[in-house]
């Protein structure tokens, strides 16, 4: 495509124009940097939780009352079972228990497999209650007096996404501890075998108990892919940043086929350099900067976010407790990673070649003069 | 042989609007293989422009310029650029080196476009430097070069190429007395070497030197003499 | 030239790092326990608002 000679000179005319396309270089893999870990971490995350919601139910039914989650009981779990296409219908007890000394909330999740007198906690929930040197065991206050529960292990720390605010207790437990009597729940988790039939089901519940949020598996799975608000607070701040620094890599690269510049090219015109040749010395020159600047700021950003596990970015995207214990999956999205190649390299290298060849097919003689 | 054919040449600078000005009327002449020939005025009256055209860096608005029987007014940029590439040597007033290189890298430009190999470039390098006198400065970047230094610099870029036109553009209007007549000096190597050399200029020290062939005298963009 | 290949090095040897680090990555295993996790919690939900102001009215708002 293009000859070694013409590369090799290339290559030395920009490192006489070292300054210039170092400042470029440096602009553009921040901004690759900071995207690419933008994407990556909302990947990991994501690819978390949308593997563990494959497992969830098919439909889970929730009461509400003034826009606020409710308790069900039995007869509405009655009433869903009896729909066509139900094959189950499980009650779940879970909900949320205030810890007043560190004003934090621990999630309750039931677990059956677990004896009355044990719990399993996630590590956030073990460093909240660590603080008030509840070590081994923790006591809950409910209205039917206190329950000591027993540490017996911590969640791994791997699935961290899910279980850091979680603490896994016998159902009984969870009913004593939220006041929940033995034939209220939180939630119906309903199973429906043909997955054709989801959603007609998921409009039956509704038409049939008006006062509940039914959500389809496939909804869930939905929201957790759209999980993050891109278009809010930090992230447009971060657009923001992106775009300003875009824009003065623009302007620099622009500035590249200018002043002085276009004098080099009239010159090397004078000499016998053809438009195409002059166009290829530059497509050359800024295509290594940019490939060069993407290749390192992708590479910085998969240290940042998978080795060093990201810091400062996190806690935006897990907030304050969570953020520390987290620990990103690597996940590499190729079609971003591409995408972002192609709108940002296109323009990078376009904003350089359409001024310089527009210089080159002016009449040179004037510049060289 | 005829070398350079020059006829009936105008060039009209904003030729579509009212303040159309004319830089070159009618102008025709011819230049003979191993002739050097100087191109004299003051200064507008037209010596660069026909240089210009000469090159191939601009077009004339009518009439032909045949080079070694080709016309080269009317091509069309790949052959222009491949005419200035293997027949002509440009020698500017400005010197127009590429700063921030050092000398071996400004005279290897135009051997960059060919496929040679790097000892074949060394080669046709180093014969240019030693006839252009600057080899001892081969490392050193041209912004360091006094003037003479950078002119040498200069004509060694324009020999690298070897071709038969050199064309020099006020080549001594930024020297001393002293670089201008070694200037003159390696103008006879360029006739030893066979080159034909047109040279713009208003300097009276080549109307002195018996170097020059001819000389052509122009004024308000005519031939006068 | 000799830039342009020392330019590829660095980036092969950079990139093995991360291939590396990928691929000793132990992508299953974690798969495995996510799915204990999400079997145990039933419903899942992502652990992030663990002080955050959603929770501070009522126990499980949506």
């Amino acid at each position: 495509m293009f000859s070694k000679n013409l590369i090799e000179y290339a290559v030395i005319l920009l490192f006489k124009d070292r300054a210039d396309h170092l400042f470029s270089f440096i602009i553009f893999t921040f901004i690759v940097s900071l995207l690419s870990a933008v994407l990556f971490v909302s990947d990991a995350i994501r690819s978390d939780l949308v593997d563990a919601a494959k497992f969830g139910p098919d439909i889970v039914v929730e009461n509400t009352l003034a826009g606020r989650a409710y308790k069900l009981n039995e007869e509405d779990r009655e009433s869903i079972a009896d729909l066509a296409g139900v094959s189950a219908v499980e009650g779940d007890v879970e909900g949320y228990y205030y810890f007043s000394q560190q004003r934090v909330w621990f999630h309750l999740i039931g677990d059956s497999s677990l004896s009355l007198r044990e719990m399993s906690i996630g590590e956030g929930v073990k460093e909240a209650m660590k603080v008030w040197h509840y070590d081994d065991a923790f006591n809950f206050f409910s209205t039917q007096g206190k329950i000591t529960l027993k540490m017996l292990k911590t969640e791994s720390k791997q699935t961290n996404v899910l279980s850091n605010d979680v603490i896994f207790m016998h159902p009984a437990n969870v009913r004593a501890i939220l006041g929940f009597k033995v034939d209220e729940y939180s939630k119906l988790l309903v199973t429906v075998p043909n997955p054709n039939e989801v959603g007609d089901i998921t409009l039956k519940i509704v038409q049939l108990l008006p006062t509940v949020k039914a959500t389809s598996k496939e909804d869930i799975q939905a929201s957790y892919r759209h999980l993050f608000y891109y278009k809010g607070g930090i992230f447009m701040i971060l657009y923001w940043v992106c775009t300003v620094a875009f824009l003065i890599l623009l302007k620099n690269q622009i500035s590249l086929a200018y002043g002085e510049k276009k004098k080099e090219i009239a010159i090397l015109r004078s000499i016998g350099y053809a438009i195409k040749d002059i166009i290829a010395l530059k497509f050359i020159q800024n295509a290594l900067v940019a490939f060069s600047a993407f290749l390192l700021g992708v590479w910085i950003a998969y240290m940042y976010v998978f080795i060093f596990q990201a810091p400062l970015l996190r806690a935006i995207f897990l907030g304050s407790q969570l953020g520390r214990s987290v620990e990103f999956t690597p996940i590499v999205d190729l079609n971003l990673l591409f995408l972002l190649f192609v709108f940002s390299v296109i323009p990078f290298l376009a904003f350089v070649i359409i001024p310089s060849w527009k210089i080159a097919i002016a009449d040179m003689s004037e510049a060289v003069r | 042989m005829k070398q350079i054919t020059v006829s009936n040449v105008d060039k009209i600078y904003n030729s579509t609007k009212e303040n159309a000005f004319y830089a070159l009327k009618q102008i025709s002449f011819e230049i003979e293989a191993g002739e050097i020939v100087i191109l004299k005025g003051v200064s507008g009256s037209g010596k660069s422009t026909l240089l210009s055209l000469i090159g191939g860096l601009s077009k004339p608005s009518s009439g032909d310029i045949i080079v070694e029987g080709e016309t080269i007014a009317k091509l069309p940029d790949r052959l222009a650029s491949l005419y200035r590439y293997e027949r002509v040597g440009f020698i500017f007033q400005s010197f127009n080196l590429l700063n921030g290189l050092n000398v071996y890298q400004n005279v290897t430009a135009p051997l960059m476009l060919s496929e040679w190999s790097a000892s074949q470039r060394e080669e046709k390098i180093d014969r240019a430097l030693q006839i252009a006198n600057i080899a001892h400065k081969k490392k050193q970047k041209v912004s360091d070069l006094s003037g003479g230094e950078k002119q040498r610099c200069a004509i060694a870029r324009a020999l690298v190429m070897d071709p038969p036109i050199i064309l020099a553009d006020e080549p001594t209007a930024n020297l001393d007395t002293h670089n201008s007549l070694m200037f003159i000096e390696i103008l006879k190597t360029f006739k030893a070497m066979g080159k034909t050399v047109l040279i713009a200029t208003h300097d009276v020290l080549f109307e002195e030197s018996d170097v020059i062939d001819r000389c052509i005298r122009m004024k308000d963009g005519e031939i006068v003499s | 030239m000799k830039t342009l290949r020392f330019t590829a090095l660095f980036f092969a040897l950079a990139y093995a790092i991360v291939l590396m680090h990928y691929l000793s990555f132990d992508h299953r295993g974690k798969e495995k326990k996510i799915e204990e996790s999400a079997l145990r919690m039933k419903y899942v939900e992502p652990s992030f608002c663990f002080k955050e102001k959603e929770y501070k009215e009522f126990a499980y708002v949506q």
